[in-house]
């Protein structure tokens, strides 16, 4: 009966194929590296990913050894057209390599997160606050401390702005990054001359001379495919040292300079140093900010 | 980090971010073929034309999955009966139309709150005037696969009780949930195909092209508008995130460009195009891509000259 086998034959592959995504899926959560490839929230849909799909792999199997078992007894028969597929041919061998190439480069490379090469490929954002100021009318500008105007959008960040401008030190983390980074460069006029110490990748594009660097990070929402890399101009006169894609820490004052035609924030740097990776490879949006 | 270990990391994340939407509407399409019979299936669909559309257009309030998760339940719900027209509409409204995404395109234009607003009404318009060309033009020929017309599955249930006797029923029903679980493992790895060519473009485009070279496209009436939907294409983000990449184009390029970003892009784009041709033919596909991308443009050039002029 070559049919049967034919089928066997497929319900066997499915299977592994199947244990080979569930696979990969535990061993990167157990090894916290999921994150180098989905922001924390999708976690929980990539667990159902796994658990659905070990099912699936598992009556696929139970189906094959069922099979096997009694070989001579009819099958529960399912006669439908779908079962079409359990046929070898070149649509069949396609789409087995579709889905085995994606689990190959998977088991072949490292988690890696994007570095310098991609941030310039994406356009390294250093203005994050471009998309506030569109359409945004001035709006009623109010005085807090030294007048961060804002109307009804911008208000978060122009609380965050007078949050950072009271400290003597103004210091980056990773669970603001994003809107601290976007409040300092909406208000570039009040910031200068604040001292401000940021941690980040080392990242270069060709617009930069030989004492700047962007000290950034990639921003992600739901996976790499739609992170943004984004961050702040550092000057040093020994930028030269730093490899792009280290992991520094850059203590000095706000100035102002122009990158293509732009106004920019930069630090110009009085320490860099070497830092241990963070814990997380991205930033994300603060889910509490203007809440 | 090399060429080759960012395209793969990103192939992956695709992978890891889509996949779970594609089984759950795999499971909702295997859930559908065995529990709901054609016949019931048919007397749920509205008869004539114009509800018919405003319920493909809406279809994506109950269920709220994004492309990946639709073609799996519209190619069942067709063969299932269901006219092509109102499945076409959904494959085009229901990743825009939804709570979900018009949450996340709030969010990511928080000073735009029109950008929403505007998302919705374009692709209720385009999808609404494709829908009423292809109740007229787009019949059932226009599919691909007739094997299973009508759906054999659902019409043995129905003859099923008589043949099967009452001690029977539980073999039966037993028959009937490996028919299923089997089912959706096939099925998975059609879509899954597609998903895999998808992410391996999207993550190819990613990697080779610059934005710099995207910016120098950047103005114009109708350049950017042009680009920005052809970008939205070979992307490929999911409609559920896309708000947020859109978004860092805004102060380079127009509303509106970005307003053809969000509707064509969540629309169409490279593996919504080969799950298409799964259940079209090449030449509705294309007509219908045309159509849309014709309507999409001018209603987005039409939102740049009235943010201007009023």
């Amino acid at each position: 009966m070559k049919v049967k086998g034919s089928t066997l034959a497929h319900r066997l592959i499915r299977s592994a194929v199947m244990f080979g995504f569930v696979w990969f899926i535990i061993q990167k959560e157990s090894a916290q590296g999921l994150n180098y490839y989905v922001a924390p929230r999708m976690v929980p849909w990539v667990l159902f990913l796994a658990g659905g799909l070990s099912a699936l792999a598992l009556h696929q199997l139970y189906l094959a050894i069922r099979h096997l078992a009694h070989a001579k007894q009819a099958e529960a028969a399912c006669h439908c057209a779908s079962h079409g597929h359990d046929r070898w041919n070149t649509r069949a061998f396609v789409m087995y390599a579709a889905l085995i190439t994606p689990l190959l480069l998977a088991y072949s490379f490292p988690d890696a997160i994007l570095g310098s090469q991609m941030a310039a490929q994406k356009g390294l954002n250093l203005t994050p606050s471009d998309v506030l100021k569109v359409s945004a009318s001035p709006g009623n500008s109010s005085t807090s401390s030294p007048a961060f105007a804002f109307n009804d959008y911008t208000k978060p960040y122009a609380d965050r702005a007078a949050d950072m401008y009271k400290q003597s030190l103004i210091t980056i983390n990773d669970d603001l990054y994003i809107e601290s980074l976007t409040s300092l460069d909406l208000y570039q006029d009040q910031f200068v001359g604040k001292k401000v110490q940021l941690s980040g990748y080392v990242y270069r594009l060709d617009s930069m001379n030989d004492s700047q660097f962007a000290l950034g990070r990639f921003a992600m929402r739901c996976c790499v495919a739609d992170s943004i890399p984004m961050g702040i101009l550092v000057e040093s006169d020994s930028s030269l040292e730093w490899k792009d894609d280290a992991y520094v820490v850059a203590l000095g004052t706000i100035k102002k300079r122009q990158i293509n035609g732009r106004s920019v924030l930069a630090i110009e740097a009085k320490t860099i140093q070497t830092q241990p990776s963070p814990q997380e490879p991205y930033v994300y949006g603060n889910p509490y900010f203007g809440a | 980090m090399s060429f080759i270990q960012s395209v793969s990391t990103i192939v992956i994340a695709i992978l890891l971010e889509s996949l779970p939407y594609v089984l759950l509407g795999v499971l909702i399409s295997a859930v559908l073929q065995t529990m709901v019979s054609d016949s019931l299936l048919q007397r749920w669909m509205p008869k004539r034309t114009l509800p018919g559309i405003l319920f493909g257009c809406l279809l994506g309030l109950v269920f709220p999955l994004c492309e990946c998760g639709i073609i799996p339940v519209v190619h069942r719900l067709i063969r299932k009966g269901m006219p092509p027209y109102i499945g076409l509409v959904f494959i085009m409204a229901g990743p825009i139309i939804n709570p979900i995404v018009f949450i996340s395109t709030f969010q990511a234009f928080r000073s735009q709150p029109e950008m929403a607003f505007s998302r919705i009404a374009l692709a209720f318009v385009v999808s609404a005037i494709i829908g009423w060309i292809a109740s007229r033009r787009v019949q059932i020929n226009s599919l691909r696969q007739l094997t299973e017309q009508p759906d054999q599955h659902a019409s043995r249930s129905q003859h099923a009780k008589s043949p099967f006797p009452k001690n029977k029923q539980a073999v039966y029903w037993k028959a009937k949930l490996h028919d299923m679980l089997e089912h959706a493992a096939i099925e998975m790895f059609d879509v899954g195909k597609f998903i895999v060519l998808g992410a391996l473009a999207t993550a190819l485009l990613q990697t080779a092209v610059s934005k710099d070279w995207l910016l120098t496209v950047s103005s114009g009436s109708w350049t950017p508008h042009l680009f920005m939907m052809g970008l939205s294409y070979v992307l490929s983000i999911c409609s559920t995130a896309d708000a947020f990449v859109g978004v860092t184009f805004l102060p380079n390029f127009s509303m509106g460009s970005v307003l053809a970003f969000l509707v064509f892009g969540a629309m169409f784009d490279i593996k919504s195009t080969f799950m298409l041709l799964k259940v079209f033919r090449f030449k509705t596909v294309a007509m219908v891509l045309l159509l849309s991308f014709v309507i999409v443009l001018v209603g987005s050039v039409g939102f740049d000259w009235l943010n201007t002029y009023f």
